[in-house]
């Protein structure tokens, strides 16, 4: 292969590498907030999920639980943000800078006392590809990883759930006309904690890429990947495949900045602030027209 | 609860006593305790061992003061932005914002008394929260664009863009810091207070920190431009009615709330360390956030609940013998979850039921 090819399917491989993560988080925060929850929680599911993953495959050294793993930490992280926010009413943003704040201390010091480490954990047994030319060992490992084929997945899962099954139709309803669902005789409540863990588990499986992929759980690992998560759902307005458009193009600059390491390595943060400041023109209203969840706003 | 029966229950001493808020410090206290269990440390021995390395020695209690310091500025901060109405997660920005200024122009400073130098690096500081607070409030005001999008959003590239100067251009020599501060820019340490509190990071700023939940309150109370931002927190319709301007409000409320955000990086660059680097301040905007609402509004609670908070830090490192530093950050967590959220969720009903009230329904 030329090295033009090689250097545009690596690029290629990192920007669907850094989306995956981003693409699970993102899926999982579309359905959670269409249903009428602010959900800044995203960061904490990645971390919930990353940790689980580690540990179970550590435990069991089978990739397939550890993926089981990493879905069940991010529901259970989910069902403790639903419980505050519906059952008991709490306020979503400070329940869900709580959770964060319980991700990130209860997955180190876990950590901690599981590993002995404050940092790192034991490497992962992930087998990874190691012969032949740099850009097939990328597109390699990228394939053989199960989180790839999920975010794929996730969003193909989510665009079918919201839009055509009974359940999706609720969850959408209860983000934007509660009052209408209640007077039909549906729980809000419940059609909105059972999207809210089911975007926990996608957000979980997101984490698990990021452990899985690196072969070991660095403590904060997630790295604010949840906030940028949460910038993809509003650039997608709040629409699945959209939003997952926007993962990938936050992959992509990730990506970019990896190619402009050297010389023009100062001009990586132009990059790096670019999600930010493409979404504040969203918000505003610069780049189209951004209508949020009716019950959002609450 | 309507007004009138809360109004008649707060009369009495029952009424006065937050019995939620009570309930709620001992299901923390429990989960703590279960928490300790779980990392393989008796809970009696880790409070101990807690209580003796915040407040048990001079240094411990400067440390505690000195980790309080910053949370009563981003507590503030928040309390300033909710009783306009707004949610204000951008403290975390606002406050690194407020470093970098600090950082920026006081390593700039000549020589002379820093009575004249160090309120020059504190206005820094404040005027770059207030910018970032600013235009959130602006935004919000104007184009109804959340702010807890918009701040966090501006958390974001503040951090991006303070990861890259403090590694880069501002970088001086082999350490990953900024330039030093000289001593006109530079506030005492504690132990002009207190000579028991010499070797610990509370400094001067600490003073500035007990004034300004007070200051803020009393221009709430007494100053038109307050009574504007009550106003816009109470009722938004109702205010628009009666003429005032929702987006230069709000544009004043988050900048005030920035500006003491950013207040909070005197703290780090005047006082305890005399230069910035990556990595100061970093949580204590979103911890300023669970010190708003643990002091429901009172400018003493904002004291009292920044000490607690600061206590929980510093705590961390008393207690890593015994189990994880981060078993208190999740403690505080959970102080935030069980007794904030409750807090606000109270404010929120209060809210909806006088809007219901006033619509007639």
């Amino acid at each position: 292969m030329s090295t033009a090819l090689e250097s545009g399917a690596v690029f290629l491989v990192q920007t669907v590498g850094a989306a995956v993560p981003l693409a699970l988080a993102t899926s999982g925060g579309v359905l959670s907030e269409r249903a009428g929850v602010a959900t800044i929680a995203l960061e904490g599911y990645l971390l919930a999920g990353a940790f689980g993953a580690a540990t179970c495959a550590l435990a069991t050294h089978s990739m397939l639980l550890a993926l089981v793993a990493s879905a069940c930490a991010g529901a259970l992280c989910a069902g403790l943000f639903a419980f505050t926010t519906v059952t008991l009413r709490a306020n979503a943003i400070v329940a869900g800078v709580a959770l964060n704040m319980l991700c990130a201390g209860g997955t180190r010091a876990a950590l901690k006392v599981l590993y002995d480490s404050a940092s790192n954990s034991p490497p992962l047994p992930v087998s990874a590809a190691r012969d032949g030319s740099v850009a097939s060992v990328a597109v390699r490992s990228l394939a053989s990883m199960p989180t790839t084929w999920c975010a794929i997945a996730a969003v193909l899962f989510v665009s079918v759930l919201l839009s055509r099954t009974v359940f999706g139709l609720r969850a959408t309803a209860a983000g934007e006309h509660p009052e209408a669902l209640r007077a039909q005789g549906v729980s809000v409540e419940r059609v909105r904690v059972g999207a809210l863990v089911l975007g926990g588990a996608l957000a979980g499986l997101g984490g698990a890429h990021l452990s899985l992929a690196q072969h070991e759980f660095v403590a904060y690992m997630s790295n604010g990947r949840g906030f940028l998560a949460l910038a993809a759902v509003i650039l997608g307005r709040w629409r699945p495949v959209p939003a997952a458009g926007a993962a990938l193009f936050v992959g992509a600059l990730s990506a970019l900045q990896a190619v402009l390491a050297g010389p023009a390595g100062k001009y990586a943060v132009l990059l790096q602030a670019l999600p930010f400041v493409v979404t504040l023109a969203a918000v505003v209203g610069l780049v189209g027209r951004t209508r949020p969840p009716a019950a959002l706003s609450q | 609860m309507s007004e009138v029966s809360a109004r008649r229950e707060a009369g009495t001493l029952a009424g006065r006593v937050p019995w939620a808020t009570l309930a709620g410090l001992g299901l923390v206290v429990s989960a703590a305790n279960v928490l300790f269990w779980l990392a393989g440390a008796a809970p009696i021995s880790v409070w101990a061992s807690l209580a003796s390395g915040t407040v048990g020695s001079g240094y411990a209690l400067g440390q505690t003061l000195a980790k309080a310091t910053p949370l009563v500025c981003t507590g503030a901060s928040v309390a300033l932005a909710l009783r306009a109405g707004l949610v204000n997660i951008g403290a975390e920005g606002q406050l690194a914002i407020g470093v970098l200024a600090a950082a920026f122009v006081g390593a700039h400073m000549p020589a002379g008394p820093p009575s004249i130098f160090v309120p020059v690096a504190a206005l820094a500081a404040a005027g770059a929260g207030a910018a970032l607070g600013g235009l959130a409030g602006f935004l919000r005001g104007r184009f109804g664009a959340h702010e807890v999008i918009t701040t966090l959003m501006l958390n974001g590239l503040v951090a991006v863009s303070t990861t890259y100067l403090y590694g880069g251009p501002l970088r001086v020599g082999v350490q990953v810091h900024t330039a030093p501060l000289p001593t006109s820019a530079r506030v005492p340490r504690g132990e002009f207070l207190l000579e028991s509190l010499r070797g610990s990071s509370v400094n001067a700023a600490l003073l500035l920190a007990l004034v300004l939940p007070f200051l803020v309150d009393r221009w709430l109370l007494r100053t038109g431009a307050g009574a504007r931002v009550r106003a816009l927190g109470s009722n938004v319709e109702a205010a628009r009615a009666l003429g005032v301007s929702v987006t230069r409000t709000s544009t004043l409320a988050m900048a005030l709330a920035g500006a003491l955000g950013g207040l909070g990086g005197i703290h780090y660059v005047c006082g305890a360390k005399g230069y910035a680097e990556e990595g100061l301040g970093s949580g204590v905007g979103f911890a300023g956030l669970a010190v708003a609402v643990l002091a429901r509004g009172r400018p003493m609670g904002l004291l009292v609940a920044a000490v607690l908070l600061g206590a929980l830090g510093q705590g961390g490192l008393a207690v890593n013998a015994l189990v994880p530093a981060d078993v208190l950050l999740v403690v505080q967590a959970a102080l935030l979850l069980l007794v904030g959220a409750e807090a606000l969720r109270q404010r929120d009903a209060n809210a909806r039921e006088r809007l219901a009230a006033s619509e007639g329904t």
